[in-house]
């Protein structure tokens, strides 16, 4: 075994949004065109065929129909994305209790479809406690139950440790994490610095501010104005500063609970690079403790584009495949 | 968010009922990146020509073809606002809207607790009638 490549679904958003994709097709997509084997999918942005009609179960009907496509696209499933049972009503939280029922409904999905990894989320702390309801189950379903460490939570924040010290509170192995690289934030995207020179920045001048944050130092604002910056290389400066980059180092402390990768990137460049953040020493941690498992591309600079008008399409298929020959090109010079 | 995308066709269109025009709908994609329960939608704010509708005069079907008014959805936990099917969103106003230009704009927003605003859009669009 050794590191395996997947796509979150969630990388085709646009042309799935659009009516432009459908599920299937996404899938034919990661196993033809990218040529990957992994698949991830959040369950509420593409709900399978009869899944909704069931009461948002997964029936031996529902499973089938996946089971099906893996098998014809030749592909396995990697992570499934569940809901936020918090935010169910508009009017109110609900509660521990409340949160933890609807999760292990969806952890049954999950399972019934093989998927590995659950992957959720901590937003208040007694969402831990939510969670903690849930490992025995897991264990129960051979699936763990993942919270996304992601920015601007880091490994070394409480949403991480406080986590880790209820897995191992009840010593259990069915619970861990979801590693998103955007925790490795090293600069500014290609897609943001598109959108702000759409806003009227200076492409220039977010260059150079970005160099001097690689470089660890910072332009002041008053550097900026002297080049010619005002109110959105201003906001970029800003958006430098709030940037997670956490010690791909702090990867060693977790690994036996990283279940999963989410391979963040923002927008690929001409040279196959992504620019924005760290993939050299991440996945150089990630090969010397021996990591096993999948590192699912999650691509989202599309969003840059279709947020606020602008009349440019990215091509998603091409820049997750641009995406995983970067990874691939990485791992095969360890 | 998703703004550029809100609207789903550039049409709205009156309807009848009981063979009178009894208002107009059109059909809107969610500010989300991923499908909420009818429940999860903190309000879908409507203004005609400038005008806001009172939300009991706005109604919502799920995919399956249920209508429900906005003051009930908070209870509509079985039915979607899918990711990849608009929302379909009727206005019920008598003898509809006469014939012409108009503007129409809306703001919906889905509850996420850590989006202490919501997942919000804010958009308009011409339409002829």
């Amino acid at each position: 075994m050794a590191i395996s490549l997947g796509v979150s679904i969630y990388s085709f958003q646009e042309e799935l949004f659009l009516g432009r994709m459908t599920l299937e097709e996404a899938v034919a997509a990661v196993a033809g065109k990218v040529g990957a084997k992994g698949v991830e999918i959040i369950m509420d942005e593409t709900p399978l065929p009869g899944y909704r009609e069931n009461g948002s179960v997964v029936n031996d009907e529902v499973a089938a129909w996946w089971k099906d496509l893996m098998a014809k696209y030749d592909t396995v499933p990697t992570i499934y994305g569940g809901g936020l049972p918090i935010s169910m009503y508009s009017n109110r939280h609900q509660t521990v209790r409340e949160r933890a029922i609807c999760t292990r409904r969806e952890m049954e999905n999950c399972a019934k479809l093989g998927f590995k990894s659950f992957r959720t989320a901590i937003i208040p702390h007694d969402d831990i406690d939510a969670m903690a309801e849930c490992f025995d189950l897991a264990e129960d379903l051979g699936i763990t139950i993942d919270v996304e460490i992601h920015a601007p939570r880091g490994i070394h924040t409480w949403w991480t440790q406080d986590y880790i010290e209820a897995i191992e509170k009840k010593n259990s192995k069915g619970a861990g994490f979801v590693l998103d690289f955007g925790i490795f934030s090293k600069g500014l995207s290609l897609s943001e610095i598109h959108l702000m020179c759409r806003q009227g920045a200076k492409e220039e001048i977010l260059f150079k501010m970005d160099e001097a944050h690689k470089a660890g130092q910072d332009l002041t604002e008053d550097e900026i104005v002297k080049l010619g910056g005002s109110d959105v290389e201003l906001r970029a400066a800003r958006r430098l500063q709030n940037l997670t980059y956490d010690d791909p180092e702090f990867i060693r402390e977790i690994i036996p609970y990283i279940h999963a990768v989410h391979g963040k990137f923002y927008e690929m460049n001409d040279a196959g690079e992504e620019p924005a953040i760290d993939y050299e020493n991440p996945l150089r941690i990630l090969h010397e403790e021996g990591w096993n498992g999948f590192i699912d591309s999650e691509y989202e600079g599309q969003r840059a584009y279709f947020d606020v008008g602008c009349d440019i399409t990215m091509d998603c298929i091409d820049q997750v495949t641009r995406h995983q020959q970067m990874i691939r090109r990485i791992l095969a010079g360890f | 968010m998703n703004d550029k995308y809100i609207f789903a066709t550039d049409r709205c269109v009156n309807f009848e009922t009981d063979g009178k025009t009894s208002g107009y709908e059109f059909r809107l994609r969610i500010p989300y990146y991923q499908g909420v329960p009818l429940s999860q939608v903190k309000y879908i704010k409507v203004w005609m020509d400038g005008e806001e509708v009172p939300a009991e005069d706005i109604s919502v079907f799920a995919v399956s073809g249920e209508e429900f008014r906005l003051p009930e959805i908070i209870t509509v936990t079985l039915f979607y606002w899918e990711y990849m099917e608009p929302l379909r969103v009727r206005v019920y106003k008598e003898g509809g809207l006469p014939a012409g230009r108009h503007t129409l704009r809306v703001k919906p927003s889905i509850d996420v607790i850590y989006a202490p605003d919501g997942f919000v859009a804010d958009v308009s669009q011409e339409f002829e009638i």
